[in-house]
């Protein structure tokens, strides 16, 4: 009797064991495949994409209207920006990329820029055709190289999943010690001759023809200053109340742009309130500052908060700042300010002040923008008069109201423009009309907390 | 007879727990459901917060940030968590990286929360906060794209590029 007990125990253990371990195989079965797939998918689509890329690249070159080149490139920058994002997915993090990921975001760059010219304008350039040329050399080379890709791991019955552990093992351990015959051998080779190829490619000169990829920022005017200056500059901006006896040190220098002076407020005794910022090394400007004193409850409402910012900013030598934008969120308020010159809105020159809603102190302030940007410009008068300028709105728009501003665009050039404030469908619009050209420049959604600003 | 019976009746009671503990193992799918209904929620509470200001177009990801934020950085000072962030906006601004906060993020081995799923843990308030601080313009990191923890990682890719700051525990680098 007991015997048989036990040996129906067992075979009962046994079952559900085996029951068990197939249904987590099975499981494990289909997380796999899903992920395959996604790689798979993400694969190929960089193959179609460079593929359509070469062709519509292609197209452009033999195009005589302006109307035919942009259909090409409209489509070429799609191509581009969608092999960007699946060449994202694949795990393949072992490889760097820069020379091909920089070729696309260029070749998006400049089929965006070209393409938004009018349609019935002059056709490209002789330059604009030569660059169009070598990145038409350099999208088949991609091409190619893809495709042979797509050929070969079709072949060897490649499984991305496995490249993707491999990758992952492959971190793990010093590079050297990386064993050679693994699946994702193939992979790393070949994605390695794509890179070193692209990288043999003369990068064509892409000057004044498509926005800087990074932001080419004007030096702060005004000599070099040392670490006394620093620590001067950033204790009488934080004021002594707010010091409470603790002093200013440079904690190091930093190589940002532009360069800095890294200042740190050391948290009082049983606190956690640190204060960071940066002076900048030329010219001994302010360009951010944090508090990092936690953030009780609510005492006083964003509203206050905006008179305490703007008393703040006056109080610091920013004179003349209008505010443009306003948000608050987990206990501060953020408020954005952009400065004044002869009734004109000066975006570039652009602070955000943060105001700790439990005690209404300023807790942050970045103004990097400002700092580098700000200057006393020449302002013009506008060549185009504000009826003028209304001709080229929208006639639904209603408009509520209007004033001069200054504007940079994508190649940081600065424009004087009509700024129009108008209300469709209940929602408000900032509308910039050029008040040089009489242009519609560019349309901005308000939300209920301010504007996108530069 | 009885004790036999009840020792097979353990046997069994304890395989069956074993095979259910089993199948709750952080690859299963049962758990991925989860996560999307926590995912869903945050993003309901969060929606208060979309009115909030510049960069407008950012707002329904700042929840995916925060929680890149959270898991990566919880015990980090409160600007080495803002840091976090204005990495992932550098890397979206920059053209070797993808151009979208969600393809910055859940690029292939690019963050180590988002490889191990700890990023679906529920954020810390302070990581909403230094998420939207990162949105509206401070970057304590001197424009770098990446960032590791040396007492961490195995981090041999770190040749050639150029140290920025150190902010707690993570050092910076562009």
């Amino acid at each position: 009797m007991r015997q048989e007990w036990l040996r129906f125990g067992g075979v009962l253990v046994v079952a559900l064991l085996g029951l068990g371990l197939f249904r987590e195989y099975r499981l494990r079965k289909e997380v796999e495949i899903s992920t395959e797939n996604q790689y798979q998918r993400a694969f190929q689509e960089v193959v179609y994409h460079l593929d359509g890329l070469e062709q519509e690249l292609g197209k452009a070159t033999a195009a005589g209207s302006m109307t035919q080149t942009a259909k090409a490139f409209a489509d070429a920058w799609r191509h581009s920006e969608s092999a960007r994002a699946s060449i994202g997915q694949l795990p393949i993090s072992n490889v760097p990329l820069s020379s091909t990921e920089n070729f696309l975001a260029r070749v998006a760059a400049f089929t965006y820029t070209v393409s938004q010219r009018s349609p019935s304008g002059a056709a490209l350039t002789d330059r604009e055709w030569s660059i169009l040329r070598d990145l038409h050399k350099q999208a088949r080379f991609a091409a190619d190289e893809l495709a042979k890709m797509g050929r070969a791991f079709s072949a060897g019955a490649l499984r991305w999943t496995d490249v993707q552990r491999d990758v992952a093992a492959a971190a793990a351990t010093r590079p050297d010690r990386v064993p050679r015959r693994t699946p994702s051998n193939q992979v790393t080779k070949s994605f390695k001759m794509l890179e070193d190829g692209m990288t043999r490619f003369p990068s064509p000169d892409f000057e004044g023809v498509i926005p800087p990829p990074r932001k080419k920022l004007p030096t702060i005017p005004g000599p070099e200053i040392g670490t006394d200056e620093a620590v001067r500059v950033a204790s009488d901006f934080i004021g002594p109340e707010v010091l409470a006896g603790r002093s200013a040190r440079v904690i190091s220098r930093v190589p940002s742009e532009p360069e800095a002076y890294r200042v740190e407020v050391p948290p009082a005794r049983g606190r956690s309130n640190r204060i960071l910022m940066d002076i900048s090394v030329r010219g001994g400007r302010v360009l951010w500052m944090m508090d990092e004193s936690p953030i009780g409850s609510a005492t006083i409402t964003p509203f206050t908060a905006e008179a305490i910012a703007a008393e703040f900013l006056e109080s610091r030598g920013f004179s003349r700042m209008q505010q443009v934008s306003r948000q608050a969120y987990q206990g501060v308020a953020v408020i954005g300010f952009a400065y004044e010159q002869d009734g004109v809105l000066v975006y570039p020159d652009h602070v955000v002040v943060r105001v700790a809603l439990d005690d209404g102190r300023v807790n942050g302030l970045e103004g990097t923008n400002y700092q580098v940007f700000h200057r006393l410009r020449a302002v013009k008068p506008p060549r185009v008069t504000e009826a003028q300028a209304r001709t080229a709105l929208n006639p639904r728009l209603d408009v509520t109201g209007v004033r001069l501003a200054i504007i940079v665009d994508d190649f940081y050039k600065e424009k004087l423009v009509y700024e129009f404030r108008g209300k469709i469908d209940g929602e408000t619009y900032i509308v910039y009309v050029n008040a040089d050209t009489g242009k519609e420049e560019e349309v901005k959604r308000v939300t209920p907390t301010g504007i996108e600003t530069v | 007879m009885r004790r036999a019976g009840r020792a097979a009746f353990a046997v069994v009671a304890l395989v069956a727990v074993a095979v259910i503990a089993w199948h709750r193992y952080p690859h299963g799918l049962s758990n991925g459901g989860g996560v999307r209904d926590t995912a869903a929620g945050e993003a309901t509470t969060s929606a208060r917060w979309n009115l909030a200001g510049p960069g407008q177009s950012y707002s329904y990801n700042f929840d995916l940030m925060a929680r890149v934020i959270s898991a990566e950085a919880k015990g980090e000072p409160y600007i080495g968590q803002v840091a976090v962030g204005a990495v992932i906006l550098n890397r979206v601004d920059h053209p070797n990286f993808p151009n979208t906060i969600p393809g910055v993020i859940f690029e292939p081995d690019a963050f180590t929360a988002v490889s191990t799923g700890h990023i679906w843990e529920p954020p810390a308030a302070s990581s909403v906060r230094a998420a939207q601080d990162a949105l509206a313009g401070w970057d304590p990191t001197g424009g770098a794209l990446f960032y590791y923890n040396p007492a961490k990682a195995t981090n041999w890719w770190v040749a050639g590029r150029r140290f920025i700051t150190q902010i707690g525990r993570h050092i910076f680098l562009r």
